[in-house]
């Protein structure tokens, strides 16, 4: 017998909002960070995800890490969503080993590091509780290095992207 | 002879890592002490983490007590979407009675952060290498000689 699984736009949603949230995870503990925080925000982050992805306002999920005592962005990560969802393609794909590699080519964070979690959403995004308007620490003589898709299922997927001093 | 009851939770992406562990915290607390229950809510970011990091898909989330023993499996991706893979039935006892713990099975990488976010929280709530068993399962597994597990919902499914 063949069973057949019918998949969901909220599947994907759902499969999408969990695995950007591991892939934080992992970039943050290889970076040298404690993931702590992430996981002590994860519902209200996870929330506001899943709701701007089911809405399709949400353009990137960016991980900033800075300087606490100048504030200055040290190293920077961009998860860019792609909105082609079609039912017809249901392959679940996580691609852990090109995320590790490129963690360690980016390089471990200094010991005081901090970071913060952005997300950037088109016009028009519904109000998420908790999440309000911000601003990005500026990337001025930083370059930025796209890794491609690491994340998809059915179409809505997510790429990667780092940003590092020159 | 202890007794050991499992069950199998569909997750992601038929729920996510948060509904998934809400859904667990209801299963053994039966809707039940509010206590055990909001400690079991104040670790849900990092045991979401463990979810979504497939942990609970080999090695499952062991809640030990004075009473019999709960394993519980998570199913994912396709396995998730299909419900003749769950088993979500409420339990016959007290999952939590006594002295109780629930041993979350994580990554050995993740396993020092995860063990440092949940003490803050809890001491009955833990971590194991998910390729570990838990150590009273190890007592128990040397001791195998002199006394037998018995796993009464499986005997009787097969």
């Amino acid at each position: 017998m063949t069973t057949v699984s019918a998949y969901s736009y909220t599947h994907s949603v759902a499969y999408v909002a969990d695995n950007v949230l591991k892939s934080l995870k992992d970039i943050i503990r290889l970076s040298g960070m404690d993931p702590t925080k992430l996981t002590n925000e994860w519902e209200s982050t996870h929330r506001a995800i899943r709701t701007w992805l089911a809405s399709e306002h949400l353009e990137k999920v960016v991980l900033e890490v800075y300087n606490p005592v100048t504030n200055a962005l040290v190293l920077r990560w961009d998860i860019d969503i792609a909105y082609q969802w079609s039912s017809s393609d249901g392959a679940f794909y996580t691609d852990t080993d090109q995320l590790r590699y490129h963690i360690k080519k980016a390089g471990v964070a200094p010991s005081i590091a901090n970071y913060d979690i952005l997300l950037k959403n088109k016009p028009g995004r519904p109000d998420v509780a908790g999440w309000g308007t911000g601003s990005f620490r500026a990337t001025d003589g930083m370059v930025r290095q796209s890794m491609g898709s690491t994340i998809e299922h059915s179409g809505l997927g997510a790429s990667a992207a780092y940003w590092r001093t020159c | 002879m202890t007794t050991v009851v499992r069950r199998d939770f569909r997750s992601i992406p038929h729920r996510d890592a948060s509904a998934t562990w809400s859904a667990i915290v209801d299963l053994l607390t039966a809707g039940g002490d509010a206590a055990k229950r909001s400690e079991l809510q104040a670790v849900a970011g990092v045991a979401c983490s463990v979810i979504a990091d497939q942990g609970p898909r080999e090695s499952p989330i062991v809640a030990t007590c004075d009473g019999p023993r709960t394993r519980i499996y998570c199913s994912y991706d396709d396995d998730g979407l299909d419900d003749s893979n769950s088993n979500e039935a409420k339990l016959g006892f007290d999952a939590l009675k006594g002295d109780w713990q629930v041993s979350l099975p994580v990554a050995e990488e993740d396993l020092a952060w995860v063990q440092s976010a949940l003490k803050k929280h809890s001491t009955r709530i833990v971590a194991r290498d998910k390729n570990e068993g838990i150590g009273v399962e190890r007592e128990e597994q040397a001791m195998a000689s002199n006394s037998m597990t018995l796993d009464v919902e499986g005997f009787w499914k097969s």
